[in-house]
């Protein structure tokens, strides 16, 4: 505020005066918290590397859509398969975006009381909670659906014999397959770190829960036969999603179950974190 | 009319409270509390457990209490969400945002009430620059001091420019210019700036220094609700007199009279509790008869410290005064 007595001393208030701009509506709240996470992830350089590194496999497959297409006659009786390494290695950095994005989400909240910070305000507990997955769900779609989306653009434009049908059926496909992913690993994790007050913790925890639930479904599907037994690990199930989707092995019912073993995985990590926060969700 | 009359008159009900219950498992925080808070800065007081803080939860919409509340005009157990956005907090906890700068904190706050990224942070160094943040606004608040976070803490209440600012204990864990320097930013928005304060905190001197009215809870009981005027008031019939030249001759009589004088030592006054049924009248005429002349007579007050210290035994001993 400027006070003016005289053109050449103005005093500057720095007092306390009212705000008096426009306030944005209530139900976007939860965007404020998801910006915030997303900020804070950023700030690290190692995730920053991780998603630069990222989008090398998908420069890698893109060299070799193009060397097969110009050199097809080398490939004719290979089985050209690209998209199953491709998705393992997505998976992979989802594993590791995830880990830096959601290891402190709720559990840091917690341990620094913040979320008194959050309650006070107009701020709903389903859109904190909200924001908070919308956060290791964009990091998720970022390393997994957006490089899976640009390569299967790259291939309908750069390969001859592949037609707009097969571009908009990979797409669905990581589409879906991104979508499982975000829900299951998002809200496993926000699980995890709100079991865990530190976030070093939560993402040792995070990544032992990552290896050793696809080590046991593995396992179990070698021991029994079984496939169905992938639906216990949400990566392995997940997996195993994609191999249904890109390649065509197994059947529509075990497709549904491994979709099933994300949706559980998924149900049992948002009811953890429910009773965890129990005392706030009425808020 | 006064000053003072004319603020009365002029001053609204922000809150109020009817039959305000609340429990903790089978601990009862909260006792059929009923009051009306006005506008203006008022005093939240009450010993550790008095169910201060539970009050604040209640008015924010954290906790559902039995009973009815309304927090300008909304019900903050129905609108939570509307209460907030023109309630500013300040938390009694250490409370933080890990790994944000204050300036980011502060803006966080204003963008959780709805301000958009740029006038948050442009806000955020106003109110920052008013509690007398420095450069420590660019450091992380998880290393920094208690009187630093009570700062934050404040500033991040005020950002998004409330209507009313409950504040939960503000001066715990300060030193004494840290307390005196928070005192006088209390003072200023609730006397200066024009925003309704609600000061809850057990130091007496700071409800003191600046609060015109009180509220006065005990082990989740209303024990008290109005003016701090009227609540260090003694009864009615306690004065002090104060006479030129005769001070023990004025004792003596009164005495004669049936009142019960108590000449303070070291005061210049004496404290006089007229029997029942006299007026002041008595001691009027009585000084006229001796030839003395009455310079005061005012009605006896207390400390608040007394006067906290009476209102707390009458309720343990007789349930809610007043």
């Amino acid at each position: 505020m400027i006070q003016q007595g005289h053109d050449d001393a103005r005093i500057f208030d720095q007092g306390y005066r009212p705000f008096e701009g426009q306030l944005a509506s209530v139900s976007t709240r939860f965007w404020v918290i998801t910006a915030n996470e997303l900020r804070h992830a950023l700030r690290e350089k190692w995730f920053r590397r991780l998603l630069w590194a990222s989008f090398m496999p998908l420069i890698v497959f893109a060299v070799l859509v193009v060397v097969r297409s110009r050199f097809a006659q080398l490939f004719d009786n290979a089985d050209f398969e690209i998209w199953m390494p491709f998705w393992g290695m997505q998976l992979f950095f989802a594993m590791i975006a995830v880990f830096f994005i959601g290891r402190r989400a709720i559990g840091e909240d917690l341990r620094s009381r913040a979320l008194d910070v959050y309650f006070s305000r107009p701020v709903s507990f389903f859109q904190y909670l909200f924001g908070k997955w919308l956060a290791v769900a964009l990091g998720v779609v970022g390393v997994t659906l957006l490089p899976g989306l640009v390569l299967a653009l790259f291939r309908w434009l750069a390969e001859p014999d592949t037609h707009i049908a097969d571009f908009a059926a990979w797409s669905a496909s990581f589409l879906v397959l991104a979508a499982l992913l975000a829900l299951s690993m998002g809200w496993i994790m926000l699980a995890v770190s709100s079991l865990a007050t530190r976030g070093r913790a939560a993402g040792i925890v995070w990544v032992a829960l990552f290896f050793l639930s696809a080590g046991l479904a593995e396992a179990l599907v070698h021991a029994t036969g079984f496939s169905q037994f992938d639906a216990l690990g949400f990566s392995k199930s997940n997996t195993a999603l994609a191999e249904f989707l890109f390649k065509g092995t197994g059947s529509i019912d075990l497709a549904a179950v491994w979709i099933g073993g994300q949706l559980v995985w998924a149900a049992a990590a948002f009811g953890l974190v429910l009773l965890r926060l129990r005392r706030w969700a009425r808020v | 009319m006064c000053s003072g009359a004319l603020a009365a008159t002029l001053r609204r009900v922000i809150i109020i409270c009817e039959s305000l219950g609340h429990s903790f498992g089978r601990l009862r925080a909260l006792k059929g509390v009923s009051c009306e808070i006005a506008s203006g800065c008022t005093g939240l007081l009450g010993p550790n457990g008095a169910g201060k803080s539970t009050l604040i939860k209640c008015l924010l919409g954290q906790l559902r209490p039995r009973g009815r509340i309304s927090v300008l005009d909304a019900d903050p157990a129905v609108e939570p969400l509307r209460v907030r956005q023109r309630v500013g907090y300040m938390p009694e906890a250490d409370v933080y945002l890990h790994g944000s700068s204050g300036l980011d904190m502060c803006a966080m706050c204003g963008q959780l009430s709805g301000m958009r990224r740029a006038d948050a942070v442009s806000r955020a160094h106003e109110v920052l620059n008013y509690v007398g943040m420095g450069e420590a606004r660019y450091r992380e608040v998880d290393g920094y001091s208690t009187g630093m976070r009570q700062r934050i803490k404040l500033a991040c209440a005020l950002v998004h420019g409330p209507r009313i600012l409950l504040l939960d204990e503000p001066t715990t864990g300060l030193d004494p210019s840290g307390r005196e320097e928070m005192l006088q930013i209390v003072d200023d928005v609730a006397h200066r700036r024009g925003m309704d304060v609600l000061f809850s905190s057990h130091i007496l001197r700071d409800i003191e220094q600046t609060c015109d009215r009180v509220v006065v809870l005990n082990e989740g009981q209303l024990i008290f609700s109005g003016s701090l005027a009227d609540f260090q008031q003694e009864e009615s019939s306690l004065l002090h007199v104060r006479v030129k030249d005769g001070r023990e001759r004025m004792a003596r009589v009164l005495i004669d009279k049936g009142c019960q004088v108590d000449s303070l030592e070291g005061a210049e006054h004496l404290a006089v509790k007229l029997p029942e049924g006299a007026t002041p009248e008595l001691i009027f005429r009585s000084a006229i008869d001796q030839g003395l002349q009455v310079r005061q007579l005012v009605p006896a007050t207390l400390s608040l410290e007394q006067a906290f210290e009476k209102a707390i035994i009458g309720a343990v001993e007789g349930g809610p005064a007043k």
